[in-house]
């Protein structure tokens, strides 16, 4: 920038702003370390390339044994819940876990877990609401894991969606950022642990546990009019991908903590979120909508499951995969309609008459799953 | 024109090339034409960069550019003693866009009710608010002091320098036009290592500063019962709102510098003032002497029995031009009643650090008049504020358990970061009365590229005055 200067009308002799150089060359070799530390030394970046090697292998390994996997990502809701070991040891199904952290965005994630991916597995894709709803614009973190990991297409899923390699954004993300700085000042000084999760909070299959346990918070419901353009292009890619590659793709919608008080509301919301994404994936029927009252499943945020939660998930989605049976968008839309008038007149025949039917159709669903838990 | 983006110091650099490129070949073929090409290129160019943040907002600002040319110099052609009536007609049609996209939604339904809904969804040209004033006060210096009208080259160059061009200062004719007169690219490296730290400076304050303390308002926002959550909402979005625009401010005049033009200095370390009087020849100066010299001074300025009623017009008026909305009036109202409560208390003079926490106090108070778009949720937290009940240490745990440990520490080192830049600048003030002498000291310049490089956020946030 500042050698925008442009001739010398003496043509030679040209004197050098040194001091404008100087600053520009503490500037690069400012980058060159903060590089070198997101790549090789930040504690979260390390955490996150052991789990996404975790997952690999484990995928790798499914893939051997049972010739094919089903792959389950997401954000770290996705990592909290499900447990792949459970899944195979009670269900015998060969998951393996892919959730990851949500500030690695859509994107990134879904493009991590369809590298695994191979032709006859089933995709699930278990990301939040709140991330398909809010705008791929920081994909920082993203960057650094797809520059630490090797393989910088994985940042805007460019396999997919054709999305080009940015190459000088990708290098330019490579520094810690206030938040990672402070806090990590605060943490060496109160000689608290670099981060809070650590390998042994993972096991194989990518299920991720914690003994953290803290404050957690209501969530707002609102209602879901539409997906944002980029949202429904990613899903429309990935259900294109799907098809073309013979990986069967469906939704499964995470379990997040709601007050009884906003349980419905909450319901509802996500009801009005999956009538949208069902326009471009089969939506597994989970009657809960993924609204889950029961605050002591839930550990250090609403949307991280304790290891009695998770089995609970665990289990509900093994049902859900082998039964098959999927949301429509009318029914969805019903939820939402039902719950809408329950509103208004604090009465919905119509909306108990189709939770009435999935309580139904869940004791059917369990029961077969109770019958043939070998094989999927 | 985001200076914190990559994408803008990419064009840029994109755009210079191709200046020096034509240059050398030029140089080589008809030397003679060198000077005229500089002042084309430089027009060029910056009319490239502002093709670049939007067409609209080009077509916008060269359909006024040249508006306002061709209605000056068909007044100039008439005979002299009629031409100043002229102006209540060219002076409006100028004002026309700006009216158009920043006023007609707020008059036609927020005043009126009109419910036009085509109205609402409306955008403000980048940069419109500010090339609409420079504009109009070239055309009243140029028919005041009956000065010649310039070479329509160079009047682009002075309505354009892209440096200044959506964010100001509002350069005047007098200072700036001059310079575009004589304007050629040259190689001066006293220049660039002179314009470089006014660079790093304005990009730290806008990236490390501003843009990191952006992200703490909103857990605290919805509190309307709280006064220390209002009040830490206050205190963050004053120096967010400062270092966001003096940041801008700073990119630009080093920019200029680079270049060998001298443009305004818009910030002179606002927060360091000990009234307001003080406050506002440091606060968006160009801004000021813009209303001083063109609504002030007109209504009779401070030589008249009616004085403070100029005051308030000015500063109501300043606050409809910081945005259309209530807020924004009243935000303007109450920097004007503070001013005339200084005026009319002039004879007792408090002493500096009771003065400035009056000051300060005053300055937070009002801006969250600034920020806080909707009428009732304002006038909520304004009476809460003056609620001395609500001063309870239930509110006050409230406030502090919003953030968990490690937002506490985060939030805090900003704070810190802040409070320190601010100590640096009043030092600056009281040993040279220059406020960024510390800060632009080599060693220091060092340090902050170390800061912009370790600590701005990888998301941009355009500059908030950008939306005025």
């Amino acid at each position: 920038m500042p050698l925008s200067i442009l001739h010398s009308d003496r043509g030679f002799g040209v004197q050098l702003p040194k001091l404008a150089l100087s600053l520009v060359g503490v500037g690069v070799v400012t980058l060159l370390a903060t590089a070198a530390y997101t790549l090789w030394l930040n504690p979260e970046i390390r955490f996150y390339l052991y789990a996404a090697k975790i997952k690999r292998a484990w995928a790798e390994k499914l893939h051997k044994e049972y010739g094919h996997a089903i792959v389950v990502f997401g954000a770290s809701s996705c990592a909290f819940a499900i447990d792949g070991e459970r899944m195979l040891e009670k269900h015998g199904l060969p998951v393996v876990n892919f959730g990851m952290h949500a500030g690695m965005e859509p994107l990134f994630l879904t493009a991590l877990a369809v590298e695994s991916t191979r032709p006859s597995d089933t995709l699930v894709v278990a990301i939040e609401p709140g991330l398909l709803l809010s705008p791929f614009d920081s994909p920082d973190l993203a960057a650094q894991m797809g520059m630490a990991l090797g393989n910088p297409r994985l940042v805007h899923a460019s396999d997919l969606t054709g999305e080009p390699v940015h190459w000088i954004e990708n290098v330019l993300s490579l520094r810690p950022g206030a938040y990672h700085f402070f806090t990590l000042l605060g943490k060496i000084v109160l000689g608290k642990p670099l981060y809070r999760y650590s390998p042994k909070d993972l096991r194989p299959s990518g299920w991720q546990q914690t003994n953290e346990r803290r404050e957690i918070h209501d969530q707002e419901p609102f209602i879901v009019k539409s997906l944002p353009e980029h949202s429904r292009r990613l899903l429309a890619a990935l259900a294109r991908w799907g098809k073309t590659n013979n990986v069967r793709v469906v939704y499964s919608l995470p379990w997040g903590w709601v007050s009884d008080a906003k349980h419905d509301q909450f319901k509802r919301m996500n009801a009005s979120f999956l009538r949208h994404v069902a326009e471009f994936m089969p939506v597994l029927r989970d009657p809960a909508l993924g609204a889950h009252p029961v605050r002591h499943h839930f550990a250090d945020t609403e949307w991280h499951l304790t290891a009695e939660g998770a089995a609970e998930r665990t289990d509900a989605l093994a049902t859900e995969l082998k039964a098959g049976v999927y949301w429509t968008i009318a029914e969805l839309d019903a939820v939402v309609r039902d719950e809408e008038s329950r509103q208004s007149s604090r009465k919905c025949p119509a909306f108990q008459t189709v939770l009435d039917e999935i309580k139904q159709e869940q004791t059917v669903v369990t029961h077969i799953a109770s019958q043939q838990p070998a094989r999927f | 024109m985001n200076f914190a983006e990559l994408r803008f110091w990419g064009y840029l650099l994109l755009g210079l090339a191709a200046v020096v490129t034509f240059r050398a070949i030029l140089r080589a073929a008809r030397p003679a034409v060198l000077e005229k090409y500089d002042r084309l290129a430089l027009a060029v160019l910056s009319m490239f960069l502002l093709f670049c943040v939007g067409w609209l907002t080009f077509l916008i600002w060269l359909a006024v550019a040249v508006f306002t040319y061709a209605g000056l110099y068909w007044i100039l052609r008439l005979k002299s003693a009629g031409r100043r009536r002229y102006l209540l007609i060219l002076i409006p049609l100028q004002l026309g866009p700006l009216l158009y996209y920043k006023y007609s939604n707020f008059l036609a339904n927020g005043v009126f009710g009109l419910g036009w809904d085509s109205l609402r969804d409306l955008v403000i040209p980048v940069g419109l608010s500010f090339y609409t004033f420079q504009k109009v006060a070239f055309v009243i210096d140029t028919l005041a002091f009956k000065e010649p009208l310039p070479r329509f080259l160079d009047y682009i160059n002075f309505v354009g320098f892209f440096p200044q061009i959506v964010a100001g200062p509002i350069e005047r004719k007098r200072d700036l036009l001059p310079q575009m007169e004589r304007f050629g690219f040259r190689w001066n490296a006293d220049w660039i290592n002179e314009g470089v730290p006014w660079i790093v400076l304005g990009l730290f304050f806008k990236m490390c500063l501003a843009d990191n303390l952006a992200q703490w308002m909103a857990p605290f926002m919805g509190a309307s019962d709280n006064p220390f959550s209002i009040w830490l909402c206050n205190v963050l979005f004053g120096l967010r709102i400062y270092y966001d625009f003096a940041g801008y401010s700073l990119v630009a005049y080093g920019l200029g510098k680079c270049f060998g033009v001298r443009l305004t200095l818009n910030f002179l370390s606002p927060y360091c003032s000990t009234n307001f009087q003080e406050f506002w020849r440091r606060w968006h100066v160009t801004l000021s002497n813009w209303f001083r010299d063109y609504v002030y001074i007109p209504l009779g300025g401070s030589r008249v029995s009616w004085w403070a009623a100029n005051i308030a017009i000015v500063f109501v008026v300043s606050g409809f031009w910081h945005g259309a909305g209530w807020n924004f009036i009243l935000w303007g109202a109450l920097h004007g009643a503070f001013l005339i409560a200084y005026r009319l208390g002039g004879k007792w003079k408090l002493p500096g650090p009771i003065g400035w926490l009056g000051t300060m106090a005053g300055a937070f108070l009002a801006w969250l008049c600034f920020y806080e778009t909707r009428w009732p949720t304002l006038l909520a937290k304004l009476k809460t504020l003056f609620v001395p009940s609500t001063y309870s240490t239930a509110n006050l745990a409230a406030t502090a358990n919003v953030l968990n440990s490690g937002e506490q520490i985060v939030l805090g080192g900003l704070m810190a970061m802040a409070a320190l830049t601010l100590v640096m600048e009043w030092l600056s003030v009281r040993r040279d009365n220059e406020p960024f002498a510390i800060l632009r000291k080599r060693p220091v310049a060092t340090v902050l590229v170390v800061l912009i490089i370790l600590l701005a956020p990888g998301k941009n946030n355009a500059f908030i005055y950008f939306a005025f």
